[in-house]
């Protein structure tokens, strides 16, 4: 009996090691592959920015490269907060359309104010899934430039998603979080308010009246 | 000077007296992204800011960008180049001796060379500019901001950075200019209010345009951008909240 714990034990040991080196290399994101894809992602949305000189056609082209890049599931799970675990799957889908296109329309115009610029695309850390990719935004006018990172999920595929952007010290998606949690709150955590606001926003778009 | 130290004095009477009122209440201390145990008393505060800003501060800023770039971006300068020695003693009170080096050089380069602070040559050299006060010197010694307060005129002021605002006008130089110590500070603070005003006049309004709550939105992103600059905009992954579980939400 002792022989074969011996034995096995023996066996456990020997085959421990195997696969550590396997996983740990499944698991640690690629630094370098992260800032790849950011340096990727800023350019398209500098082309979109800088060619396209139509709201419409700036929206249309960066929902295609929202949804291409970024985990849009994953953001609008985050951006309900606690609520996200009450919500019915009815709703969750209602949300998140809704959500998609406010997030189009926000950012295609608050980042309009960014088109003439070079994106430096500096170091990058990484913890569990989770990397952010530090960058600087020059400005061709003499503005002074800004500090973007971006926080990039590993996906299982082994493909990186984009979850948050963070302008000036500021997670855009944490912002979100904060003023739809407001929202809900002073209206006894009813979706439908909630669902409500975001639609207006959205329809009082001068590009959708 | 004892009219400084009587100000002083008032301001952090003032300040430890609403840090008491926020320590002795029910709410705990723990600082969440909506904790506002005023919020209703802050949405009014908010609502009659929103209202000087529409009648006064956007009229006024927006008649200052007629006002050419180049003289914008001079002003710009000299109002920091002002505000430096703030930031020079709470370098030296968070014993950042290397960013404290950097605004000293920066002081001396940009007023001697840069004509009064007119003009930013020390950027071009390589040096940095950067911000403190001492809401943020009190934040790296352990001091909690405590509850949420929006004031007219000074935005989002909780009881440790209104404080430190009033600490800091012992190191501003403004202070000590004029026949009186208040003139200066808020002739000062007024002009660097318009020129911040008209220099983020689209970003702001884009901002209050898509926001579906502004008060919230404004307080988030006070709350998240005073902590990037007690941090000194340094990013470190370990503060991320934990989005993990998301993942397993899926499943209804």
């Amino acid at each position: 009996m002792r022989a074969t714990l011996y034995s096995f034990a023996v066996f456990a040991l020997l085959l421990l090691p195997l696969p550590l080196p396997a996983m740990a290399q499944g698991a640690a994101p690629d630094l370098d592959k992260a800032r790849a894809f950011v340096t990727a992602l800023a350019d398209d949305a500098i082309v979109i920015l800088s060619s396209e000189t139509t709201r419409a056609g700036r929206e249309a082209r960066f929902s295609k490269l929202l949804n291409e890049k970024a985990n849009m599931r994953r953001i609008a799970r985050f951006t309900l907060g606690p609520f996200g675990r009450k919500i019915s799957k009815p709703d969750f889908e209602t949300y998140q359309a809704l959500l998609n296109r406010f997030i189009v329309k926000v950012y295609a115009n608050r980042l309009g104010e960014y088109s003439d610029e070079k994106v430096i695309v500096g170091k990058a850390q990484a913890k569990k899934k989770n990397v952010i990719v530090e960058s600087r935004i020059e400005f061709a006018n003499g503005r002074d430039p800004i500090d973007i990172d971006w926080w990039l999920r590993l996906e299982k595929d082994g493909s990186f998603t984009l979850f948050d952007v963070r302008v000036l010290g500021v997670w855009m998606a944490q912002e979100q979080r904060d003023s739809f949690a407001s929202v809900l709150k002073n209206n006894r955590g009813d979706i439908n308010a909630l669902l409500d606001h975001i639609r207006s926003k959205i329809s009082a778009d001068p590009e959708n009246s | 000077m004892v009219k400084h130290i009587q100000k002083f004095l008032m301001a952090s009477l003032l300040a430890s007296s609403l840090a008491a009122c926020a320590s002795s209440g029910a709410v705990p201390a723990t600082a969440g992204s909506d904790r506002d145990p005023y919020e209703s008393f802050n949405r009014k505060m908010f609502a009659v800011e929103q209202t000087l800003d529409a009648y006064v501060l956007e009229p006024v800023a927006k008649g200052y960008l007629y006002v050419p770039q180049p003289v914008r971006r001079s002003f710009r300068n000299f109002l920091n180049n002002l505000i430096s020695p703030v930031t020079l003693a709470n370098d030296l009170f968070q014993g950042e001796m290397a960013r404290a080096s950097t605004t000293a050089l920066r002081l001396g380069i940009n007023t001697v060379v840069g004509i009064g602070g007119l003009f930013d040559p020390a950027t071009r050299l390589g040096l940095e500019r950067h911000e403190e006060d001492f809401g943020q010197t009190l934040a790296t010694y352990g001091v909690k901001p405590g509850p949420y307060l929006y004031i007219p005129l000074l935005g989002p002021s909780p009881p440790r950075d209104l404080f430190g605002w009033g600490f800091d006008w012992l190191f501003d130089p403004v202070t000590y200019t004029g026949s009186d110590s208040l003139t200066g500070p808020i002739v000062r603070y007024t002009l660097d209010g318009v020129d911040a005003r008209a220099a983020n006049m689209g970003i702001i309004d884009e901002i209050e345009r898509s926001s579906i709550d502004f008060y919230a939105t404004v307080r988030s992103l006070y709350r998240q951008n005073r902590e990037s600059e007690i941090n000194n905009g340094v990013t470190n992954i370990d503060d991320l909240p934990d989005i993990d579980d998301l993942d397993d939400l899926d499943n209804f």
